[in-house]
């Protein structure tokens, strides 16, 4: 997971963390990081999205 | 269906059950209508989000921050009491901790009574029934342990049941004239039958009725599973068994308490490892009755 989140640009890695880890709501991210909301549920969405195709990557190669 | 990008975007932080995701509910409803590819997409998005919270150390949290959370989303109509926080206060030989106190009505606290002390000591007016959370009773030809329900009044007043190990109780309160709950006998969570409600989620009715007032319930989440955002004109309490829950962008664990007021609404709620929580409905029964 984390060979994951290291490819993600650093907007999207930090908004990630933020949103699921850190408790923190949309606009609270929105103002940490200086973005409008939209742009805040773009860049997460874009991060889940690669998130997952990495994920999916690794698992087809590493079969578990 | 359309698809209008912005709507597509918001599946992400809805997944996550940020309490900001949808705010006018437009993705909720277009969900509703039956939207298979956004159902799917939030199908996938929700595992992404589990992975991920399952994967990655957890981030250290500056200190005080889940606490700053609470105060952010508390007010009229959400309340927080974490373990961490709310006070207990001696009160006879048992300690109390008052999670709910409306006025003209019962509330809802959580007892803490040592080993070798009995259930009649955690006795008030108005207690209408007990959730354990942590520890043993024994008494009365019963053995209760963490989920069980016993009522406060049985066939004769006050509960004969010794405290085995130190007890941590959750205690339904109506008014000092509210009859007791229509449950007259003790629930054992472990050997009674679960209802399905959501997928991933199961239901357990411990005590009392619309009639009543007051509903009370043991939900049990399956990990990964997550509650639909809804709305309600009651007010709803829940305190976590078990477990972890993220609610109105808050992270729940054992004993942490969560009410929410009447016409409030209720963002999708989420577990990452499952959870066990008290679910309790409170409706106003009009003076009449």
């Amino acid at each position: 997971v984390s060979a994951a989140l290291d490819q993600l640009d650093e907007s999207e890695r930090e908004i990630v963390m933020l949103a699921s880890r850190a408790g923190l709501s949309l606009g609270e991210i929105g103002n940490r990081l200086g973005l409008g909301i939209e742009e805040v549920h773009q860049l997460l969405r874009r991060g889940l999205d690669r998130v997952r195709g990495s994920l999916e990557h690794t698992l087809r190669r590493e079969p578990m | 269906v359309t698809h209008p990008p912005a709507l597509i975007d918001r599946l992400a932080a809805f997944a996550l059950g940020l309490p900001d995701a949808d705010p006018d509910g437009t993705l909720a409803s277009h969900l509703a209508d039956g939207c298979t590819r956004c159902a799917t997409d939030l199908r996938e998005l929700r595992e992404t989000a589990a992975l991920l919270a399952l994967g990655i150390q957890p981030l250290d949290p500056p200190a005080g921050l889940r606490e700053r959370v609470v105060d952010r989303v508390s007010g009229e109509s959400y309340a927080f009491v974490l373990s961490s926080t709310g006070e207990w206060r001696e009160d006879g030989s048992i300690s109390i901790k008052q999670l709910y106190d409306p006025p003209d009505d019962g509330g809802t606290s959580l007892l803490s009574l040592r080993t070798g002390s009995s259930l009649e000591e955690a006795y008030r007016p108005g207690h209408l029934g007990y959730v354990v959370l942590r520890g043993e009773l024994e008494g009365e030809g019963l053995r209760l342990g963490t989920g069980d329900f016993v009522p406060a009044a049985g066939k004769m007043p006050g509960r004969q049941l010794s405290v085995l190990t130190d007890t941590i109780l959750l205690a339904v309160a109506g008014s000092d004239q509210a009859a007791p709950l229509d449950s007259p006998r003790a629930v054992r969570s472990s050997r009674a039958a679960w209802n399905p409600v959501e997928p991933g989620a199961l239901a357990l009715p411990l005590a009392g009725s619309a009639e009543e007032g007051v509903e009370v319930s043991l939900v049990k989440m399956e990990p990964g599973a997550t509650l639909a955002r809804h709305r309600h004109d009651w007010v709803e309490e829940l305190c976590l068994v078990s477990g972890d829950l993220r609610c109105q962008g808050v992270e729940l664990g054992p004993e942490d308490y969560h009410r929410a007021g009447p016409a409030t609404t209720h963002e999708v709620a989420t577990t990452v490892g499952g959870c066990t929580m008290v679910y309790m409905i409170r409706k106003r029964i009009s003076a009449e009755r």
